[in-house]
């Protein structure tokens, strides 16, 4: 090799340093427009929102900012953060397994039957008020499944369906939410997992590795971060949302966005700040699940990524 | 970077050019239209635009707006009427933040309120002002001595809402099912006992749920007519274990035993349109025959009203501060007080819902339509009704059954 | 071997075939109630049957086709708001490394793990300072502010598939960066664009608390319009329009489909 070469490599060298870090710092400007948005919208209406929640109650008399929290220390509040987290958190959990399962098993059949991934999407379009709504009517003791069971000489009267809505455990709301949330899993993860299976067949093939070796070996490990942040994902929603268990939990069960709702809504414009202050608590603890989660994941990087 | 900038100046170009005319003077020009008499006020509102904000699930009283109300508005006085749904409670939650805001000019011109959404309204300064006496059709028609008119839920109106409308609470029940329907709530507790999971009611704060804990207040509570007063802790706490006990005994027999309530009317309804429950029940006495017009409830469906009595009010039409056509609200609301539109509001075509005018006050010739309107089959004589009337009480105690109720009823 | 394998496969069947009834199932009686009033326990189909929910829905009162139109144009909007957003955002984050890049990255995606409610009661107040701003674009940024995240976590995640070599040996032929960007990031990024399109326009026509908020209910989409009916409780209206709340939905969800289909056969030639 001759010394020119070098330099001539060098020169190039140069030059592409020079255009790549100009790039660099061009690159970086595609943030801000995001950057700003989310900072003068999102923060900023959560800030405005702690405010809301610390502005003293006329009513009471003196002046306590920390009123609304303050009326938040008791039993029932604790219990209630200990269901509503609960809740969210066996809705995602269930989701996620369903979801991963479902896409798998989509992936496994997708050749044959395309139009099976429309009907495994088709709920994603419905907003959740209207999906509790759904779900009532044919999950309910007189509802649509419970006339099936009842044609199929299963049952001879409704009482003997099984409970489903408004029940001791919550297992109409996990229903409905499954609906809703595993379409979303399924969404997320569908096409990240054909395109890994396409490109993983061969060598798998080649090493004799079967469909569920894959899967351990090359779609979990890759995917597990996009699959658990979905499930984050759907927890987060599910902690704050009011709709489905407003319609299909029992009146004693106690979810925080539903006592928020009715504290925003029907005990007068001077609970508010108690209403906000709920879903501030609700925000407070999705955000350290959050921090958990990613410091986990970052423990799971220096791991090598093992999953089992 | 020029192309970028230029961008930018287009999109606020775009932004601004795209926004509505806001005039910062319609405080004012609501002020001054209280001040004009009423000839200048239609002079004003012909060729505007009225905005009502209102409760928007009914078919019936939507097309009762859209269809009869609007056309004639614009026909008679060249007003634009324009309906938007909202629950009062997000109104007035809007109104408040409007409030704080500064924001002079608004986007409701007419709102559909009563009770508690009233009171605050009217406590933080939320509506445009004493409005009544400026409307002919009110003076006219309306009993302006009567305690139905001058209070709402227990508060002074004061001019600052014009009666629409009046609703009394009525139980309906399947009559192929029951023939005796109960006449007093203890009745009620036997006949439920008798019948074990064929009752419940809407879980409070529900508006149903709540008023039907009240006439278990009224049926326990030594004197009723005290809470028609200024708000005593003392005396509603005194009582309430009574009313507590009363639906605690209750509670076994209720429907899924008593583990859980409807959440709302809409559910209880949707129970008895299954044929889960036998009864139902609700704040409108023409709701049933409603219902069966409709196809939606069983025509053997009928209602009766305790012996006791049963909760009446009157709901109410206010402007907010900020209105941005106030005489187009006004002559709006007038329009509304007509005798025409109020007949027309019983009749069962639109909504069914009795007058907020007195008949005496009437023409012969329309007290004589009134008597023969058809109010449905399910719907009580209007003699049935109103011998069996009972007054709200104040909104403090109403609240605070509501949470009484969710702490010894349904979490115990 | 050969057993297990029949076994599997019926298996597999099986819990497609589950999943398919859970999905599908509900969607039967809602489209029946749409067409009856009266539909007691225990019968399967109404006995009665009516057209009068649609007939509503169609007069002057029923508001469905101003609830679409306006649906549409605010889904575009904020579309529109995510591609001009989203995809510099996503390519900075996949492509760039800079210090506090977590934090800006867990801020963009705040809305997804942070209930949001507690952000849009907050702007209620900048809704109303800001009300000279035309009411479709104030609730296209609302509907921007929650659909963002999904958007852009969609575009870095293809990003990160996509890697940066291509890139590099495009800029070492003199290519710059918007020849980069159309000629081999865009091409390479569509599948995920019209993943990342179609959830935003979905999560957007869903949107109820967002756009009341911003446009103080004035604006009436399809959920405006619909709610009130839900909590009243009335099941032919709200099956009615759910259905026409659902038809541009699954309209989209088939055209995202074969969109899908036409690029990754193009791919496929161009393979070849």
């Amino acid at each position: 090799m001759s010394n020119g070469w070098n330099e001539d490599g060098w020169k190039m060298w140069r030059i592409n340093e020079l255009g790549h870090q100009i790039n660099k710092h061009k690159g970086l400007l595609g943030i801000l427009p995001a950057l700003l948005f989310m900072l003068i919208f999102f923060l900023g209406g959560s800030i405005h929102s702690v405010t809301l929640s610390l502005e003293s109650q006329p009513v009471h008399g003196q002046q306590d900012q920390f009123w609304a929290y303050k009326e938040l220390l008791n039993l029932s509040f604790f219990r209630s953060v200990g269901i509503t987290v609960g809740m969210a958190a066996a809705v995602a959990v269930f989701s996620g397994v369903t979801g991963l399962l479902a896409a798998l098993l989509l992936a496994e059949r997708f050749r044959q039957w395309k139009w099976l991934q429309i009907i495994f999407q088709l709920p994603i379009g419905i907003p959740h008020l209207l999906s509790a709504y759904l779900l009532m009517q044919v999950f309910m003791q007189s509802g649509w499944y419970s006339r099936m069971a009842y044609h199929f000489g299963w049952i001879d009267s409704f009482e003997s369906f099984p409970v489903l809505v408004h029940d001791d455990w919550g297992i109409g709301v996990i229903l409905a939410y499954m609906w809703k949330e595993v379409p979303f899993i399924v969404l997320l993860i569908y096409p990240f997992i054909v395109k890994l299976i396409s490109d993983w067949k061969e060598t798998a093939m080649v090493l004799g590795g079967s469909f569920f070796q894959t899967v351990r070996w090359v779609i979990v490990p890759i995917l597990l971060p996009m699959w658990v942040g979905g499930m984050w994902v759907v927890f987060a929603f599910t902690l704050g949302a009011y709709e489905i268990p407003a319609l299909l939990a029992k009146t004693s069960f106690g979810s925080i966005p539903v006592m928020a709702f009715q504290e925003y809504s029907q005990f007068g414009l001077e609970r508010q700040p108690l209403a906000i202050a709920m879903n501030l608590v609700l925000a407070a603890i999705s955000l350290l699940v959050g921090c958990l989660l990613i410091y986990l994941q970052l423990g799971w990087y220096k791991k090598g990524r093992r999953v089992w | 970077m020029k192309k970028l900038t230029i961008i930018i100046l287009l999109f606020l170009l775009i932004l601004s050019g795209c926004s509505s005319n806001t005039n910062n003077t319609s405080k004012q020009a609501g002020e001054n239209s209280l001040k004009s008499d009423w000839k200048e006020i239609t002079a004003k509102a012909k060729g505007s635009k009225v905005n009502i904000f209102m409760w928007g699930g009914d078919e019936g009283i939507n097309r009762y707006i859209d269809e009869w109300v609007a056309p004639r508005l614009k026909e008679q006085y060249n007003i634009e009427l324009k309906r938007y749904p909202m629950d009062a409670v997000e109104f007035i939650n809007k109104l408040k933040t409007e409030k704080r805001a500064n924001k002079k000019a608004g986007e409701m011109d007419v709102i559909w309120v009563n009770g508690e959404n009233f009171k605050t309204a009217k406590n933080e300064k939320l509506l445009l002002g004493p409005f009544t006496s400026k409307l002919p059709n009110f003076k006219q028609y309306v009993d302006t001595e009567s305690d139905d008119i001058n209070y709402d839920f227990g508060f002074p109106t004061e001019g600052y809402e014009a009666p629409w409308g009046k609703v009394q609470f009525v139980f309906a029940y399947d009559s192929n099912k029951i023939t005796n329907p109960p006449k007093s709530i203890d009745e009620l507790k036997d006949w439920v006992k008798k019948n074990p999971g064929k009752f419940t009611y809407p879980a409070p704060p529900d508006f149903t749920g709540s008023a039907f804990i009240r006439h278990v207040l009224h049926e326990k509570s030594k004197d009723y007519n005290a809470y028609l007063n200024k708000f005593d802790e003392e005396l509603v706490k005194g009582e309430a274990d009574q009313v507590w006990n009363f639906l605690n005994e209750m509670e076994p027999f209720l429907w899924r035993k008593g583990k859980s309530y409807p959440q709302s009317l809409s559910q209880l309804e949707q129970l008895y349109k299954n044929g889960e429950v036998w009864m139902t029940m609700g704040y409108d006495e023409a709701n049933a025959s409603n219902l069966i017009k409709t196809g939606e409830y069983p025509a053997s469906t009928k209602t009766f009203v305790l012996d006791m009595g049963t909760l009446s009010n009157t709901h109410f039409l206010a402007i907010p501060y900020n209105a941005p056509n106030p005489d187009g609200a006004l002559v709006l609301i007038n329009f509304l007080l007509s005798p025409a539109a109020q007949m027309k509001k019983m009749e069962l075509e639109y909504w069914g819902e009795n007058m907020s005018i007195s008949v005496g006050r009437l023409s012969e010739q329309d007290k004589h339509i009134v008597e023969s309107t058809d109010r449905g089959p399910a719907t009580l004589s209007q003699e049935k009704l109103s011998s069996h009337r009972i007054p709200e009480i104040g909104g403090e105690y109403v609240q605070w059954l509501e949470r009484g109720w969710m702490e010894n009823v349904a979490n115990k | 071997m050969v057993k297990r394998k029949r076994a599997q496969r019926i298996l597999i069947i099986i819990f497609i075939i589950l999943f398919s009834l859970f999905f599908l199932l509900p969607f039967i009686p809602l489209t029946v109630w749409s067409f009856t009033k009266q539909w007691p326990w225990p019968l399967l189909l109404p006995e009665k049957w009516s057209i009068d929910s649609w007939k509503y829905l169609l007069s002057a009162s029923g508001r469905a086709g101003e609830g679409i139109v306006n649906s549409l144009i605010v889904a575009a909007l904020t579309l529109m708001g995510n591609l001009l957003l989203g995809i510099p955002a996503a390519r900075t984050l996949a492509q760039y490394e800079f210090r506090g890049k977590m934090i800006v990255f867990s801020i963009l995606l705040a809305p997804l793990f942070i209930p949001y409610t507690v952000s849009i009661m907050g702007m209620f107040d900048f809704a109303i300072r800001f009300d000279f701003i035309n009411d479709y674009i104030s609730v296209a940024i609302a509907h921007l502010l929650v659909t963002l995240p999904y958007f852009v976590a969609t575009i870095w995640f293809q990003f990160r598939l996509i890697g940066r070599k291509l890139q590099e040996a495009a800029i070492s032929l003199g290519a710059n960066e918007w020849k980069i960007f159309i000629w081999i990031e865009w091409p390479l990024l569509l599948p995920s664009i019209l993943l990342g399109s179609f959830l935003v326009i979905v999560i957007s026509f869903s949107q109820y608390l967002p756009t009341w908020i911003m446009s103080g209910g004035t604006l009436l989409t399809i959920p405006l319009i619909m709610f009130p009916f839900a909590s009243s409780g009335n099941s032919s209206i709200v099956a009615a329009y759910s259905l026409v709340f659902f038809v541009p939905i699954l309209v989209l969800m088939i055209m995202y489909y074969l969109l899908l289909r036409i690029n990754s056969r193009k791919h496929f030639m161009d393979r070849r």
